[in-house]
């Protein structure tokens, strides 16, 4: 209770002490929170596409035969498979695919039906629009008609809006079947396909030649972009600590400069029979309890930055309690160490210090 | 009960010794009022300190109940702060955000004894301070603190009591009251000693020693 009224009294000196405390406590737990929940939802963006769908993109497209794709499906036993191969119309972009494609990408219909395989066998005169598309057309339900290149083809779906994704912008596209040729240029000649982790680069180097391809693998994408959103959250972290050290160092210091406004305070208790142990545990449960108000405080406002956030909608922020937990136990061990040096400095005063009147 | 032989104590400002005491021997009795006397900066201060073990002579030898007080380590100062020797300032030296039963309460809870209220408001009723628990020292005049500080030396059961100039800061009703509530002190088997330039404060003690320029000049 004594204890509780010290610290009270002194409350002026620790203020400032819990507000730089709270910013550094807030600004770690920001970063954490923050980087953490970015990485989780461009791993979940790119999760929705479908891991194992690898991406081959043509640079140029004129000396290959179109035929090199069917071999390769069938050297390396390859199911489910696309091409896409579009060019530009007026306003909008035809593409040209294969049944597997709705089903690699998952994509959703509004109306009516994906292409299936006997469309694509028999080049059958349907198309599936994409949402911009259809609207585009001025085509609001399945079994309009369409005009592409002078031929009138028979909606079979419309899609829903999908998410943008990274390797194919189905919503601006008119799909047909894949055999279908009016002899344009195609100007994206892609090949999806879902590999079942077989080598294939040197097969793809000796048909293709090296150099005249692209291949992706999303799961190596989503490496790569989380090892960077990892890196950047590793800097703003690097920088949210040396803004707790700084409080921590400033923390110090004015504990220090405390100790010596308080000597008198020590002195007598000392004369009372306080011993060095019993100041020393004084100052460093004190301290400890300035710092651990500093971070409840900063533990507050990140939930209420959260909150706000959340509430203005630019972003979604979910908080791991279990990660916060663990950094705000960290920082409470790293504030209890910086209480040590004031608390044994604050031991060693003695009566005279505080008695002597010169 | 307390012996000192040959005291030396020197302070040094500068390039000057000060000597503030040379070669002081005294006995003090168990449960005995001695006054000690002199002009301002004759050494009494000094030898309370000394007394009291807020600072170690240069020269000579404290006994305290024949013990070597000189070789005390700090954990055997600490006690001997803790249940043995108290003090009583001039300045009264209370802690001014406690209130007066934190105030008295605090030597108990260095020994580490858990006592009830009604035990200090007994020492309370004792120094004449009866209901004023709950006061913070800027509530009370300075008679009230320095009756504050006696209970807090009460409360604490030393067997020394050192009052170094207790009624200076005082006027005279209360000067009176308190040099009266310290000799009472002894009803209670404390030995007091109390440092004061008032003449007739001094004469109500049982033994009177001046100090001069460091020396005893007279026991
Ligand atoms: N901390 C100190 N530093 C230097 N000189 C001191 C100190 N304390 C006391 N003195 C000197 O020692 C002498 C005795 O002082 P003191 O014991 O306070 O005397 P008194 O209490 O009788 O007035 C004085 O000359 C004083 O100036
Ligand atoms: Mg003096």
């Amino acid at each position: 209770m004594w204890l509780v009224s010290n610290i009270w009294y002194h409350r002026h000196q620790f203020y400032l002490n819990i507000v730089a405390n709270a910013m550094a406590v807030f600004l770690i737990l920001m970063v954490s929170i923050l980087s953490d929940n970015v990485i989780k939802s461009i791993d979940e963006q790119l999760g929705n596409l479908g891991l194992n769908v690898t991406m081959l993109q043509m640079f140029s497209s004129d000396d290959v035969n179109d035929k090199w794709f069917e071999d390769f499906i069938n050297e390396f036993d390859i199911e489910t498979a696309s091409v896409y191969f579009s060019y530009n119309n007026d306003d909008h972009v035809v593409a040209r695919c294969d049944a597997d494609l709705g089903r690699m990408f998952s994509l959703q219909l509004r109306q009516g039906s994906f292409l299936d395989e006997s469309d694509i066998q028999y080049n059958n005169n349907c198309t599936v629009l994409g949402s911009k598309a259809s609207e585009k057309l001025g085509v609001s339900s399945v079994g309009d008609k369409v005009s592409i290149n002078g031929i009138s083809f028979k909606v079979k779906g419309i899609l829903e809006e999908s998410d943008d994704n990274l390797f194919v912008d189905v919503n601006e596209s008119v799909l047909i079947p894949s055999g279908y040729d009016f002899g344009n240029n195609v100007v994206n000649r892609t090949y999806y396909f879902i590999n079942n982790g077989r080598y294939i680069d040197g097969y793809l180097d000796e048909v293709l030649g090296e150099g005249n391809y692209l291949l992706i693998n999303q799961s190596q994408l989503v490496n790569t972009t989380s090892l960077l959103t990892e890196m950047i959250s590793n800097v703003l972290m690097f920088i949210a600590s040396v803004s707790l050290l700084v409080s921590l160092i400033g923390m110090i210091n004015s504990m220090l400069s405390n100790i010596r406004a308080r000597t008198y305070e020590i002195g007598i208790k000392k004369a009372m029979g306080a011993g060095d142990n019993d100041i020393y545990l004084e100052f460093l449960l004190e301290s400890f309890i300035v710092f651990t108000l500093g971070t409840l405080v900063g533990w507050i406002l990140i939930i209420g930055f959260a909150g706000i956030i959340n509430l203005s909608g630019l972003m979604s922020i979910r908080i791991d309690y279990y990660q916060c937990l663990s950094d705000i136990v960290k920082l409470l061990v790293t504030g209890g160490l910086c209480g040590i040096y004031p608390a044994y400095k604050a031991s060693h005063i003695t009566i005279m210090d505080a008695i002597r009147k010169v | 009960m307390i012996r000192l032989i040959d005291i030396c104590k020197n302070y040094v400002v500068g390039d000057t010794v000060v000597k503030a005491l040379d070669k002081v021997s005294i006995d003090i009795k168990d449960n005995s009022f001695t006054a000690i006397t002199g002009h301002s900066g004759s050494g009494k201060t000094t030898l309370l300190n000394i007394m009291a073990g807020y600072t170690k002579c240069d020269e000579g030898l404290y006994l305290y109940d024949n013990k070597v007080v000189n070789d005390f380590d700090s954990k055997m100062m600490t006690d001997f702060f803790r249940n043995e020797v108290g003090m009583i300032f001039q300045e009264f030296h209370l802690l001014p955000y406690l209130n007066v039963y934190e105030n008295i309460r605090l030597p108990l809870i260095y020994q580490k004894k858990n006592i009830d209220k009604s035990f200090l408001d007994k020492q309370l009723n004792m120094v004449g301070l009866k209901g004023y628990g709950n006061f913070r020292p800027d509530q009370l005049s300075g008679g009230q603190k320095q009756r504050v500080a006696i209970a807090r030396t009460l409360v604490s059961g030393v067997k020394v009591v050192l009052a170094d100039e207790p009624t200076g800061a005082l006027d005279r009703k209360n000067a009176s009251n308190i040099v009266k509530l310290l000799a009472d002190l002894r009803n209670y088997g404390v030995t007091v000693v109390i440092v004061t330039h008032d003449e007739k404060i001094a004469s109500q003690a049982e033994r009177v020693i001046v100090l001069e320029n460091g020396h005893v000049v007279s026991k």
